[in-house]
């Protein structure tokens, strides 16, 4: 049985033969054992470079607006896919400008997970499946590939895209059965301490280098709000006030089309969980209107569409009432 | 002058330096922080120690938010600090952009009020290459105090007065030069300066800037901050004007090149437009203007950058790219 690397090698490799595509979007080896990159492949012969990564964590979708005017092909984990399918239902992206190589994702590894298994780390070898071995300056290490997994890869839904042109053979995770139980710890806290959460996890340790922003495919605002000057929303520092505006409006910008990559936290410098508040979002939408983002192109979306049974009200005073003190 | 500190008499120094003096040390692996008993020596932090000389926020003026009103200039920090356990490549950082900043009061005034103890590292960390940039970490260049982790003990070398002030503090001994220079030597010969540095000198700036190789390489590059705000070495800087109500301070805070708000112009021109000229000046800065205007790389080699890159976009890809166009 040949490995996902050499089935998404020969697919790209016909997609560009056959002219399916003139660019393959994928992920190539990176400079450290736990990094993989972002790579636009053009000829056939380069094929060779791209593998099925262990750490990409990046989504390859944010990189579309850089190959505007080409058929681009994407090697598309459930998460790419449905990046691309808002993209498409935002009118970002025209369906038929993308190709979309599914893959049946396994899930992939958090890099700082596997950093933090020794001072040094030499090499990483993944079966995709059960275990990884870990070689650092120390020793070896097997370790079971659940413990190594990003979080929203535990968390994931729809490890198989549920939109493609082509699915490559191969076995997906299963979808989470426990997709909001990190969501779930944070909201069982009483207010003040949730907010004591969200400043000493988030707003204190952030630097303001928007790589969450900037990794993100679905922000894609020519001026974001926080870089508009005339009105200026939002001061500049490190300010706690400002650095949680960024981070609320943020996450609210997202909600209804955040796909759960999890790209903006494999990007963050500080490894800041900035992701729950995103997940918290996604749980509301789903909660609320039984909504999931990215699973149909031509769907509406959620915050342009509205429907009877929709309910009115308000997150909170939907909480209240559920406690019975309004 | 070179002294012994056996390593059970550390923690007794600093809390004797926190007595006299407002300490700061590297708290966790995030940065720096003041000393509560908190330590983290076992590698170089993600934020830099270059926040003590160019802050987060550094409020420069104060104004009454009205017409006619005249500002005041704020009187920068004067408290003495000691900032314990900064490595090698983060003091020579600190040289580096001093050649720049010499001329500002407020850093010029921080610089007065701050003394910095190094702390060698034990082996250089999976992405350093302090070496490769010409920094020699036993030097104390930028420090008024070097510690070398060695067997049971820290060999101490004295660079400035203060330094030597610090040290009395201390239960150090007399000795361990011999020590001391010999594992120098050993570093510098198992170490080497790259190569690179030499041939970057003699290309022309032009062939560099105009040389296919960037747009490939840029691809993955988020143009996010990430690179830049670690960066002991990145210097630039924004101004901003903060008003609550009728009262208004002017700040300056650390910029990224990377950002398309970095040069856009007043009119709404930006001259570098493209994420990837912005990619482009980034390196260009580090590694042909600067290298050009005074004679070093803008790099200390802290591999802070290729560590925690999120597109692992790696400086050596591209250093090699321009020294072999
Ligand atoms: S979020 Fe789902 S689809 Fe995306 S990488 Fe993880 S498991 Fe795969
Ligand atoms: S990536 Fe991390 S540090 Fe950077 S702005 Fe986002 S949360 Fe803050
Ligand atoms: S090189 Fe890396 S860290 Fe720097 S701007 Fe690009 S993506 Fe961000
Ligand atoms: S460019 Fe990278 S390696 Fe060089 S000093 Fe800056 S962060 Fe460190
Ligand atoms: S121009 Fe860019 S690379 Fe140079 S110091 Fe400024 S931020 Fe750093």
């Amino acid at each position: 049985m040949s490995t996902l690397t050499e089935k998404i090698r020969e697919a790209a490799q016909k997609v560009l033969a056959e002219g399916l595509a003139e660019v393959v979007l994928g992920y190539t080896q990176g400079s450290l054992p736990y990094r993989n990159r972002v790579t636009a492949v053009n000829t056939p012969e380069e094929t060779s470079r791209l593998i099925w990564p262990s750490f990409g964590v990046l989504n390859p979708a944010n990189v579309l607006h850089k190959l505007k005017g080409k058929k681009v092909a994407l090697i598309s984990p459930g998460c790419v896919s449905r990046a691309v399918v808002v993209l498409c239902q935002e009118g970002q992206v025209k369906r038929d400008e993308v190709y979309l190589l599914g893959v049946p994702c396994p899930g992939m590894l958090d890099p700082s997970k596997v950093r933090d298994l020794g001072k040094k780390i030499l090499r990483v070898e993944d079966d995709f499946k059960e275990k990884v071995l870990v070689v650092t300056s120390e020793g070896e290490k097997i370790v079971a590939r659940e413990e190594l997994l990003r979080q929203n890869c535990l968390e994931c839904r729809h490890p198989t895209p549920p939109v493609y042109d082509e699915l490559l053979e191969g076995e997906a995770r299963k979808p989470s059965p426990s997709p909001y139980q990190k969501v779930e710890e944070i909201e069982a806290r009483e207010v003040s301490a949730r907010w004591q959460w969200f400043q000493e996890a988030v707003v204190s340790r952030c630097i303001r280098c928007y790589a969450c922003r900037n990794a993100c495919p679905l922000c894609y605002c020519p001026t974001c709000f926080v870089d508009d000057s005339r009105p200026q929303w939002v001061g500049k520092t490190r300010d706690p006030v400002d650095t949680a505006l960024y981070h609320l409006v943020r996450a609210y910008h997202l909600a209804g089309r955040c796909v759960d990559c999890g790209s903006c936290e494999a990007a963050c410098p500080m490894d800041i969980p900035l992701r729950l508040l995103t997940k918290k979002l996604e749980k509301e939408a789903l909660s609320a209107f039984s909504f999931e983002s990215g699973l149909d192109p031509e769907a509406p979306l959620l915050l342009t569409t509205f429907r009877e049974e929709d309910p009115e009200d308000f997150m909170i005073t939907q909480e209240l009432k559920a406690l019975g003190k309004i | 002058m070179y002294y012994i500190l056996k390593r059970e008499d550390l923690r007794p120094w600093l809390e004797a330096i926190n007595r006299e003096y407002t300490l700061f040390v590297p708290r966790t692996r995030d940065g720096f922080g003041p000393y509560e008993g908190e330590l983290y020596l076992e590698g170089k932090t993600r934020l830099s120690a270059k926040e003590f000389f160019l802050p987060w926020r550094e409020p420069l003026l104060v104004y009454e938010a009205r017409p006619g009103a005249l500002p005041k200039v704020v009187e920068g920090p004067a408290e003495q600090r000691v900032v314990f356990g900064v490595r090698p490549c983060d003091a020579r950082g600190v040289i580096l952009i001093e050649k720049v900043f010499s001329p500002d009061p407020f850093w010029q005034k921080r610089r007065e009020a701050t003394s910095l103890i190094g702390l060698v590292c034990e082996e250089p960390g999976t992405e350093c290459f302090c070496w490769a940039m010409g920094v020699n970490p036993f030097s104390g260049e930028g420090l008024d105090l070097v510690l070398v982790p060695h067997e049971e003990v820290y060999l101490v070398k004295v660079i400035t007065e203060a330094g030597k002030k610090l040290l009395s503090l201390s239960r150090a001994a007399e000795g361990g030069e011999e020590a001391f220079l010999s594992r120098e030597k050993e570093f510098k010969a198992k170490f080497p300066v790259s190569p690179a540095l030499e041939k970057l000198r003699e290309k022309d700036l032009m062939t560099i800037y105009e040389a296919p190789f960037w747009e490939e390489l840029a691809l993955p590059c988020l143009n996010c901050g990430a690179c830049t705000f670690l960066c002991p070495t990145c210097y630039c800087f924004d101004v901003q004007d903060e008003v609550v109500g009728s009262e208004g301070v002017r700040v300056r805070l650390p910029e990224a090149c990377m950002f398309e708000l970095y040069s856009r112009h007043a009119s709404g021109h930006n001259p570098r437009r493209s994420p990837m000229a912005r990619f482009r000046n980034r390196f260009m800065h580090k590694f042909k203007y600067f290298l050009d205007e005074y004679g070093e790389p803008l790099c200390v080699g802290c591999g802070r950058c290729n560590e925690e890159c999120p597109a692992n976009i790696n400086l050596w890809d591209v250093v090699r790219a321009m020294s072999e166009v």
